[in-house]
């Protein structure tokens, strides 16, 4: 098994310049400037509407911006870029029912990694998300957080060099999130990846960041990027008491209102979803 | 001790409740289904034995006898086929058989180009739903003018009937498929081949069965149509043949021969459904 130690390529990092996106003469995206360091969590926070969805697209290459570019690595990206793997929100239909949990997992790998060392790779991010045994289940025959953790397992089995995540716990309940979160920070900590995540969860956003690129309302541009001094490892209740947490989510929450941030004193007491 | 005894008294009321039900729900999946046909059977007889019509109604004993005289025969080397199934029931699956695939391998594939492809479907929806309208039937004639009096033209007419519900189910079902399955594809740079063969086909194939139980069907009524005329053999030519000749027992046992291969082909088709698609079930059982 030793000499079988993965070789995982550094993280990659990723810079916007100055995306903007327009459908026809609906401004969703103005103008977005932001870096996503390597080996770091960033993640992505904005109302409702406010073209996260459209953002993650183009970061990916799925879609291309109406200006501006997307660097990874230092270069502009023509197209999805190699090392970048995603979570989809929606594990249902992202992952294919008429696979086998192994299969769905194996999938990506099937062009370009000889068979041996696929199964090697299916069997390693399955049990890095907790998965092992469970290879030969159909999706269907899971529960919510374990269909999710095979989306996870099935972009780690791509040894990503970045790991992007599309609202990836809106689906399941709130003791699976909590796990699933910790779940990604002890991935993330231990294969060095760089992880872009995008949520309307203001806690969420606060409790696995290192950095958190607040967005505005539609046409979006970038209200604030906050650098989260939390200590890792983090905890779902300690770290969440912390007055730097409480602080961080208050300031958060107001700008996603819109409203001047006097001194960043006090936790609002209201719901702490945005839109939705 | 007592309580001993309570107890065991408890577990034989509920064996014999067991059982009671056991034996009922045998009676109501074997029987309850039996008692239609079984009044149907009668009917039939009653009919047989009519003054008037019983001339032209053989009675259902009768027509088994001749049924199992015509279509099955005793010799391994015919396959224990009887005489008439190797001149006509044969001819006529295999006629059946060409069209059904040809069909198939046409209405899935050009479903597949036109679901993936928004403007070649807007482009000849108007020759689809034309094709699609048209009673097949009133093209016999068409055919036989085109394509002669051999098998040819018997096959294409029963391919022409029965690839519409082939082609719009397998339309429906790519369109269906839906662009978060798209994305993933995308993302992870899965080889068009794989999406394709995995993806595409899969994803539509509860749709596209959905159109090939409608065309199983079809391509039976279509094999009889297309040999009502012009044609040397035949369980359709069959038909024509015996009603001319009076040959009213005769007549009959093809009614019970064409019952029976539809029903064998619909279980098979059962079968084979419950294979490929058992994770389609899964995912609907999931959700009710």
């Amino acid at each position: 098994m030793t000499e079988h130690k993965t070789e995982r390529s550094a993280p990659a990092s990723l810079e916007l310049e100055g995306i903007s996106k327009v459908y026809g003469t609906n401004r969703a995206i103005d103008d977005i400037s932001a870096k996503v360091p390597a080996g770091e969590v960033t993640v992505i926070v904005g109302p409702s509407g406010a073209g996260k969805t459209t953002l993650l697209r183009i970061i990916s290459g799925l879609d291309t911006p109406t200006t501006g570019r997307v660097l990874f690595d230092g270069s502009a990206i023509k197209g999805v870029p190699d090392g970048l793997a995603m979570v989809f929100q929606d594990y249902s239909r992202s992952l294919f029912p008429w696979m086998r949990v192994e299969d769905n997992v194996a999938f990506p790998l099937r062009r370009g990694v000889e068979k041996g060392e696929r199964r090697r790779r299916v069997l390693e991010a399955l049990q890095a998300v907790g998965l092992e045994g469970k290879e030969r289940l159909y999706p269907w025959q899971m529960s919510g957080g374990m269909q999710q953790r095979v989306a996870i397992a099935r972009a780690l089995a791509c040894q990503p060099r970045l790991l992007v995540m599309d609202e990836p716990y809106a689906s399941v309940d709130a003791q699976t999130r909590a796990e699933l979160e910790d779940l990604l920070l002890t991935i993330q900590a231990r294969l060095n990846v760089t992880v872009l995540v995008v949520t309307h969860d203001i806690d969420e956003s606060v409790y696995l960041a290192d950095n958190i690129i607040v967005m505005s309302k539609a046409p979006s541009t970038v209200a604030e990027v906050i650098q989260v001094g939390l200590a890792r490892p983090r905890d779902q209740i300690a770290t969440k008491e912390e007055s730097e947490f409480v602080h961080v989510r208050a300031h958060v929450l107001r700008l996603l209102r819109g409203e001047s941030d006097p001194a960043m004193t006090s936790a609002p007491e209201e719901s702490l979803e945005v839109g939705a | 001790m007592s309580a001993i005894v309570q107890n065991k008294t408890a577990v034989a009321g509920s064996r014999t409740r067991t059982r009671a039900w056991s034996a009922r729900s045998l009676v109501s999946s074997l029987l309850l289904p039996l008692i239609v046909p079984a009044l149907l059977v009668l009917l039939w007889w009653m009919g047989s034995q009519s003054e008037v019509k019983g001339l032209f109604i053989a009675p259902p004993l009768d027509v088994l006898d001749r049924t199992v005289s015509d279509f099955l025969s005793p010799h391994p080397g015919d396959f224990f086929l009887g005489e008439v199934a190797r001149n006509d029931l044969v001819p006529s699956l295999w006629r059946a058989t060409l069209g059904f695939w040809l069909a198939l391998v046409v209405g899935v594939g050009l479903g597949i180009v036109l679901g993936l492809r928004p403007v070649l479907a807007a482009l000849f929806q108007p020759l689809v739903h034309l094709g699609r309208s048209l009673p097949t039937p009133a093209l016999i004639g068409v055919f036989f003018l085109l394509f002669g009096t051999g098998d040819w033209p018997k096959v294409l007419l029963i391919a022409f009937g029965v690839v519409w519900p082939i082609l719009f189910n397998t339309i429906d079902g790519v369109q269906g498929i839906g662009m978060a399955r798209a994305h993933v594809a995308a993302v992870f740079k899965i080889p068009s081949r794989d999406v394709l063969f995995r993806i595409v086909l899969p994803g539509a194939a509860p749709k596209i069965f959905a159109g090939i139980r409608v065309a199983l069907s079809l391509s039976l009524i279509m094999m009889v149509i297309s040999e009502l005329q012009k044609a040397k053999n035949g369980l359709g030519y069959l038909l024509v043949y015996d009603q001319r000749n009076f040959d009213y027992p005769g007549f009959w046992t093809v009614l019970v021969v064409l019952a029976v291969v539809g029903i064998v082909l619909n279980v098979i088709m059962i079968q084979i459904e419950r294979r490929v698609l058992a994770w389609h079930r899964g995912v609907t059982a999931q959700h009710d």
